[in-house]
């Protein structure tokens, strides 16, 4: 549905996207995550048309988006911007009529969709910040955005509102909305998306399912006493491995059907409380991925 | 540009324009201010003038009947005196003594005494004498030629062509030209700097194009200041229709339509530039110190204009009224001081809608550079390079 293709991006001579390119499939929800400064605004802000591209192209279901990005794309940016002195209803309606909908039936489905029927009246500026991102995202889902590019939308929300906006994301993805949202709460990427793109230094370093990033396994280990340098090196030659707190090592098995054998292994060496096994999680990836990526850069 | 999204963008801004406590107060402060032009000077005014006849004008004694036939006319009580010589007239009349001197070959009115009454009674018996004197020489037979009977001139004292009215008419003008381009243009800058802050602009501009949002901004503020100026024209009609005052005809009626093009042209050259300034703000508390330069052409138009109805206009300030940056705030006042002639303002509108054409080009360029440049200011390299298309932005 949204295809990303090489797209470059430089703010006067530093480079804020490099060739990126990626896809979004219907009916799915893709998590785009990175550090500060990544570039994952600068590409949400490409792909609705408000920062132009060095080069690139941008295309939905198979044309180029730019002048029908208005009719087929909801956006909440990573800050929230609302008109403050207005009543939330006259808000919604205001954006019912930029995206060519009616208001009459709109507003009211939304209010509903969002849990804000009873500050219909109420102004902007009276709502708490919850009932403000959830105003947000009713304004970016006005009109039934086939593709909904959400910039940090769980940030400052309360577990509540947080499982309601889950809920409306899954929906929305369920009707055939394609939908790309950024985040820097890993665990809830991986409880929400379908696939995940890292993104580094303008740079993809991952376009990936989840179901893909996670088959990879961990493996953590406690010892009773510091580990020795020399068993972190046998240990080392199962995948990239680390001392976390001084008696904590954490490798991420380069090769899960290792597992078996690196348990046999720490077992003989003694002294090991304890041993568990389980999925690699995507903090991990994430921060594989850009330690590395960074190391390169240096 | 798509007209829809500009058409719902300009309606919100009047709908928010004319809830707003800002506007009503402002709205009843001015519709008070045209019910105390209306009536004040009708309470005050006096319905009589007085005459001074020159004795030298041969057979005074015959133009009582003319002066009270024009006094009659113009529903003034006239009081008529006689000057020994022309000089004791004319010194009546520079004391204020008198408000009308009949001279031999003109009708001469006291520039103190001046007003649209005394004016309208100088025309009148000018024309009554006009038409007496041919009159007195035509033969019975030759009397149809009487159609072909001239007026005497009518000139005020001191040169000055313009009347006290002329003057009261054009500082409202000026006043009510410079207030309007003042309160919209911050107006609009207030509302694209807290659009801009309030970070609303970049949903906005996912959802419509930046010159949409720009020209119905312009256009919704526009409408909103010309509900103002037509609920003061209807406080005008109805002020003036209960208290009997005159409906603006002629000369004054002219004055309204060059004070309404002006402010028009006037909107449009400005309107966009305070749109420019209100997208370069960083911080919202910063918007009038951004806006001043833009403000300061127009308080210098304003300057210039009371200069033009209180003393003499020079030829700077005629070359001041063709320059589109001063010239909205400026033709009135040099219409009605009579230093521009309907050319003149034909011209200078012309020049003036041009350069608005031209200062909403450059505007537009420097609203979209600026509106998503957050955190800094926007460097003038930039801002110098901007173009109409594609938008500058950074992270």
């Amino acid at each position: 549905m949204l295809e990303v293709r090489g797209v470059t991006k430089r703010f006067h001579g530093a480079l804020a996207l490099d060739d990126v390119t990626f896809t979004v499939k219907a009916s799915s929800i893709v998590g785009f995550v990175g550090p500060n400064g990544a570039g994952k605004t600068t590409m949400m802000r490409a792909i609705v048309g408000i920062t132009a591209t060095d080069s690139g192209s941008i295309l939905f279901c198979g044309n180029p988006l730019g002048n029908q990005s208005s009719l087929v794309v909801g956006y909440m940016p990573e800050e929230r911007g609302l008109y403050q002195g207005m009543r939330v209803r006259d808000m919604l309606s205001y954006f019912c009529q930029l995206a060519n909908c009616d208001p009459s039936t709109e507003v009211a489905q939304m209010l509903d969709r969002v849990d804000l029927t009873d500050k219909a009246t109420a102004k902007v500026e009276s709502l708490s910040l919850g009932n403000q991102q959830r105003l947000q995202l009713a304004v970016a889902l006005v009109g039934n955005p086939r593709l909904l590019v959400l910039d940090e939308p769980f940030s400052g929300i309360d577990p509540v509102a947080l499982e309601r906006m889950q809920g409306i994301l899954h929906e929305r993805a369920a009707s055939g909305a394609a939908v790309l949202f950024s985040s820097h709460q890993l665990e809830l990427v991986e409880e929400l998306c379908d696939a995940v793109i890292i993104i580094n230094h303008g740079r993809i370093l991952a376009d990936t399912a989840l179901a893909a990033v996670q088959r990879d396994l961990s493996v953590r280990i406690r010892y009773d006493d510091k580990p020795s340098q020399e068993r972190i090196s046998i240990l080392e030659t199962f995948g990239p491995t680390r001392l976390t707190d001084g008696r904590v090592v954490e490798i991420m098995l380069s090769d899960s059907t290792n597992a078996g054998r690196l348990l046999d292994l720490v077992l003989s060496q003694g002294g090991v409380r304890d041993f568990h096994l389980g999925e690699r999680p995507l903090t991990e990836t994430f921060r594989t991925l850009i330690g590395k990526d960074t190391a390169d850069a240096r | 540009m798509r007209l829809t999204p500009v058409r719902h963008v300009a309606q919100r801004e009047l709908a928010v324009g004319m809830a707003s406590r800002v506007f009503r107060i402002s709205t009843v402060i001015l519709i008070l201010a045209v019910l105390a032009a209306v009536v004040i000077p009708k309470l005050t005014a006096h319905r009589s003038a007085r005459v001074v006849v020159d004795l030298a004008i041969p057979g005074h004694t015959s133009i009582n009947r003319e002066i009270q036939s024009a006094a009659a006319l113009t529903k003034l009580q006239v009081i008529i005196h006689r000057a020994r010589t022309p000089m004791a007239a004319n010194l009546a009349l520079r004391r204020g003594q008198v408000a009308i001197a009949v001279e031999p070959n003109a009708i001469v009115v006291g520039h103190n005494t001046s007003n649209s009454a005394t004016l309208e009674l100088a025309h009148t018996l000018a024309a009554e004498l006009g038409f007496a004197r041919f009159a007195a020489h035509l033969p019975p037979h030759e009397r149809p030629l009487l159609a072909l009977a001239r007026p005497l001139d009518v000139r005020v004292l001191g040169g000055h062509a313009s009347d006290s009215a002329e003057i009261a008419v054009g500082l409202a003008a000026i006043i009510l030209i410079y207030s309007l381009l003042s309160t919209y243009g911050y107006r609009i800058a207030g509302g694209v700097s807290e659009e801009k802050t309030s970070r609303i602009v970049e949903v906005l501009l996912a959802r419509i194009d930046a010159s949409e949002l720009l020209v119905g901004k312009v256009l919704g503020i526009g409408l909103l200041s010309l509900v103002q100026i037509l609920m003061m024209l209807i406080a005008y009609v109805l002020a003036a229709s209960l208290v009997g005052a005159p409906i603006p005809l002629g000369h004054s009626f002219s004055m309204i339509l060059v004070t309404l093009a002006s402010f028009l042209v006037g909107y449009a050259f400005y309107a966009t530039l305070f749109a420019a300034a209100g997208a370069l703000v960083v911080r919202s508390q910063d918007v009038y110190a951004i806006s001043l330069p833009v403000q300061i052409p127009i308080i210098v138009g304003y300057i210039v204009g009371f200069q033009c109805l209180l003393g003499s206009p020079n030829l700077f300030d005629r070359i001041l009224g063709y320059i589109p940056l001063t010239s909205p705030v400026l033709l009135p006042a040099l219409v009605a001081s009579g230093t521009f002639s309907f050319l003149d303002v034909v011209i200078a509108l012309v020049i003036c809608a041009v350069g608005a054409v031209g200062a909403m080009r450059v505007a537009s360029a420097l609203y979209r550079t600026s509106i998503l440049w957050t955190g800094t200011r926007p460097p003038i390299r930039v801002l110098l390079s901007s173009r109409s298309q594609g938008a500058a932005n950074r992270i």
